[in-house]
């Protein structure tokens, strides 16, 4: 997983719980003397179990965690990357452009072979059926972007998910529904 | 916690710094990425135009070509043309005969008549010359078909090879073909081939053949500006060391400057009189030996003759 990543979560922690919880779980969790910069991989288990432990020292599922932690995501990384979050004029547009352009952008920059593939297909005015594939299953975490997206647009959004990669699919089906 | 704020406010500087460094070094990555995409895209056009560079020589060689197989057409054609006619002319005597043949198993001459009749035709045809020349006349007209038929094959199979593509080849018949396909372009020249078997290679025929082509027709030039008696061009090919073949050229023609050297392989370089040359066969030469992962080098005395020696690697 890219550094940019765990540099969002660590943003998130410091806000939410403090330094010094950001620094114990990464004492807890991390190789020793491990620091996180942006264009560099890290395994994804690092970030999983740093995830968990936020998840055990806020008492809450995992799940709610990386939902959270997409939705804060999303604001960070659109701050961190202006030239390409304001490329797009509104909320649908940018979720029909995930692949071709956000996925594009980051293949420009990085050479991520684990990108998720997500298929996006209108159905009316009010509801985008999403396609979610990912050897990482970060669907939840998707979820969380999703709903950052929305708040950066000022839109309501709902998520419906009723087929999901953790229990078996090929691949998670989200319906996004907006006001 | 005054002291923790002061933490946290240089943690979060140190953060801010942090991030400064790695956004700037995305925009470089970025920068880095747009301009390794467009040199792809030139390269990629670059060869596209050599390609197209290629083509347009081996159609310049093909017009070079066919002057001298119209040539080398015009001799068998010539004696196919003339055994034909005495073939036309010994049709009325064997008809004749076997017309007698016809007469004879119907019962309608007999004895005397058809002694006289045969006697008649004996007399007035040449049978005995017809009897020597037809067994010869037919076999040097196939032969002459044949020798058509090698030479136009030839010359469709350097046009057709276009857009040929890679195949495992042997050299020692693409060298062959290639010197058929110039045979009537080097007569009166004291040509010397030494070809050896080699193993196979994987390569474009149609593209060595061209190159080789190149090679000879520079090799003659050369020859006939330096107007010595002896006309010599040598081609060889041979197994070099375990990793290569050599292919040669050589002749003893006029020579190159050491001062063009450098520029010989250069396209567009010629020192034939405007008009003559387009100084595109060495290039094209290089550009295929290049395709092949080969080398090709040349060595030269002026006044003596020069030497262009390809070395193609076996597989890698
Ligand atoms: N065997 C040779 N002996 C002497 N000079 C040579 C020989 N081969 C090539 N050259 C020199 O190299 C120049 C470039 O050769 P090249 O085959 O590229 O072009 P060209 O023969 O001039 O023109 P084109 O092949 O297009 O008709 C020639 O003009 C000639 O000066
Ligand atoms: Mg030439």
């Amino acid at each position: 997983m890219r550094g940019v990543i765990f540099r969002g979560l660590e943003e998130l922690v410091v806000e939410a719980i403090g330094m010094q919880a950001w620094d114990e779980l990464l004492e807890a969790h991390a190789p020793e003397g491990r620091v996180y910069v942006s264009p560099t991989s890290y395994p994804d288990a690092e970030l999983f179990a740093l995830a968990q432990g936020v998840a055990d020292k806020l008492n809450k599922p995992l799940t709610d965690v990386l939902a959270i932690f997409g939705q804060s995501l999303f604001g960070f990384l659109a701050e961190k990357h202006k030239g390409i979050s304001s490329k797009f004029a509104s909320f649908e547009e940018l979720v029909l452009s995930i692949d071709s352009v956000i996925h594009m952008e980051v293949k420009k920059l990085y050479d991520e072979p684990n990108l998720p593939s997500i298929a996006a297909i209108v159905k009316d005015d009010k509801t985008i059926v999403l396609e979610y594939c990912s050897n990482r299953k970060l669907c939840f975490c998707a979820e969380g972007l999703l709903y950052g997206a929305a708040q950066f647009y000022s839109r309501k959004l709902k998520i419906e998910h009723p087929q999901c990669m953790h229990s078996g699919a090929k691949h998670c089906v989200l319906i996004l529904h907006l006001d | 916690m005054s002291e923790y704020n002061d933490y946290k406010k240089a943690y979060l500087r140190e953060r801010r710094a942090r991030d400064e460094v790695e956004s700037l070094l995305e925009e470089k990555t970025r920068a880095l990425y747009s301009a390794n995409q467009t040199l792809e895209r030139q390269l990629a056009q670059l060869k596209n135009q050599q390609a197209v560079l290629i083509n347009n020589e081996r159609m310049a060689t093909l017009g070079t070509l066919s002057a001298g197989v119209a040539h080398e057409l015009n001799n068998p054609l010539a004696y196919v043309a003339g055994n034909l006619e005495s073939l036309n002319y010994y049709i009325s005597p064997i008809l004749q005969l076997l017309e007698t043949v016809k007469l004879l198993e119907q019962n309608e001459l007999r004895g005397e008549q058809l002694e006289a009749r045969l006697i008649d035709i004996y007399l007035r045809q040449r049978i005995d010359e017809i009897t020597n020349d037809l067994p010869d006349l037919v076999h040097d007209t196939l032969h002459g078909c044949e020798r058509i038929k090698t030479i136009v094959n030839d010359l469709m199979n350097f046009s057709r090879s276009n857009n040929d593509s890679f195949g495992r080849a042997s050299l020692k018949s693409i060298v062959e073909d290639t010197l058929r396909l110039l045979h009537g372009q080097l007569k009166g020249y004291e040509l010397t081939v030494a070809v050896e078997d080699v193993p196979n290679i994987y390569c474009k025929e149609g593209a060595l053949k061209q190159a080789i082509i190149n090679l000879l027709v520079n090799a003659k030039y050369a020859v006939d500006m330096s107007h010595k008696s002896h006309k010599s061009i040598e081609v060889l090919l041979a197994p070099g060391n375990d990793q290569d073949i050599i292919l040669s050229v050589s002749d003893n023609g006029i020579g190159i400057d050491a001062d063009v050297l450098p520029r010989l392989f250069d396209p567009f370089f010629t020192t034939k009189p405007v008009g003559e040359g387009t100084g595109m066969g060495l290039a094209v030469t290089h550009a295929i030996v290049k395709e092949h992962k080969g080398k090709i080098d040349v060595q030269s005395q002026e006044g003596v003759g020069s030497q262009f020696t390809i070395s193609f690697p076996l597989e890698q």
